[in-house]
């Protein structure tokens, strides 16, 4: 089972992703990017997260300074590329800017805009490494 | 692949090279390897058409093919536009398309740095210039991209590369 992070401001939408996940993972969740941070420190000396769900706009830190905190923090602890949990951006924005900021300056690993369909966010867990995918049965 | 196969029977396989670019409402598993290089997809759930490119380069100079015509697809504006213009001109429309994007790796060569980024940022800003929306990508890093894309579901897979393979 994967472990997976929640982030994002909107209760219904975390309640919503849960329900997606339920099969393939359990969840915690975090109603803002300061929140997110903290429960991934505290993970670095139990289990980390495989994959982090990350909203952009939210109080207190936004999904792209915490992501940059978060990749800073796995840095500092020089985890291995293969183990840091990796974070997907799950944003409404969808300019190239925020695009561009997230993968290329915060470390963000993939990027998907609201409103999203079920399929995507599967598919970028097998993109990910994190679910069988079909070019590891060779071709 | 095998799974693939048994979930779409009879579907056929395609290997994109640089600069080539497919269009099909056939259902097609298209694959390719990138590095900086850029690919787009397109694919219209209505009309059942998908549509990808791979391109090296981020501007077109002006040598490159008409707007509207298939054929040499190194520059990733130009491409673009031309599939879009060609998605457009078969009935798909705007509303309807899904694109996503991927690729734009850091090249490990001097004279390649920041090549990937470039290609990446004129995908980015010609799609919205097109008003096309992006549901999602996947850029940048420092690994190489492995793709398969089903034209007919814009299902597209990706696997990352081991880092010491050249981009």
């Amino acid at each position: 089972m994967l472990k997976i992070l929640l982030v994002d401001d909107s209760d219904s939408l975390r309640f919503i992703l849960k329900a997606f996940f339920k099969n393939v993972g359990t969840c915690d969740e975090a109603a803002n990017g300061q929140q997110a941070v903290e429960l991934v420190r505290r993970s670095l000396d139990i289990d980390l997260y495989d994959v982090i769900f990350m909203d952009i706009m939210m109080p207190e830190v936004d999904g792209l300074d915490a992501t940059r905190q978060i990749v800073e923090m796995l840095d500092a602890e020089a985890i291995d590329y293969a183990e840091r949990p990796k974070i997907v951006m799950l944003t409404c924005l969808s300019g190239s800017k925020h695009m561009l900021e997230a993968q290329y300056e915060c470390g963000a690993d993939s990027y998907i805009t609201k409103p999203f369909e079920r399929e995507v966010l599967f598919e970028t867990l097998i993109n990910l490494g994190l679910l069988p995918s079909p070019l590891d049965e060779g071709t | 692949m095998h799974r693939l196969l048994e979930r779409h029977p009879g579907l056929a396989l395609r290997q994109l090279g640089v600069g080539d670019g497919v269009l099909s409402q056939e259902p097609l598993a298209v694959s390719t390897v990138l590095g900086s290089c850029v690919s787009v997809t397109f694919h219209c759930p209505v009309t059942r058409y998908g549509a990808i490119f791979h391109a090296l380069m981020p501007v077109e100079g002006g040598q490159s093919g008409r707007p509207g015509t298939l054929g040499d697809y190194k520059f990733v504006d130009d491409a673009i536009r031309r599939f879009v213009a060609e998605l457009y001109r078969r009935g798909v429309r705007r509303g309807d398309l899904a694109c996503k994007v991927f690729g734009g790796a850091n090249a490990m060569f001097a004279e390649q740095f920041g090549v990937g980024r470039k290609n990446v940022v004129v995908a980015f800003e010609t799609l919205e210039r097109e008003r096309l929306r992006v549901v999602a990508s996947d850029v940048g890093g420092d690994r190489g991209r492995k793709l398969l894309f089903l034209t007919h579901t814009g299902e597209v897979f990706v696997k990352r590369l081991n880092p010491q393979c050249p981009l």
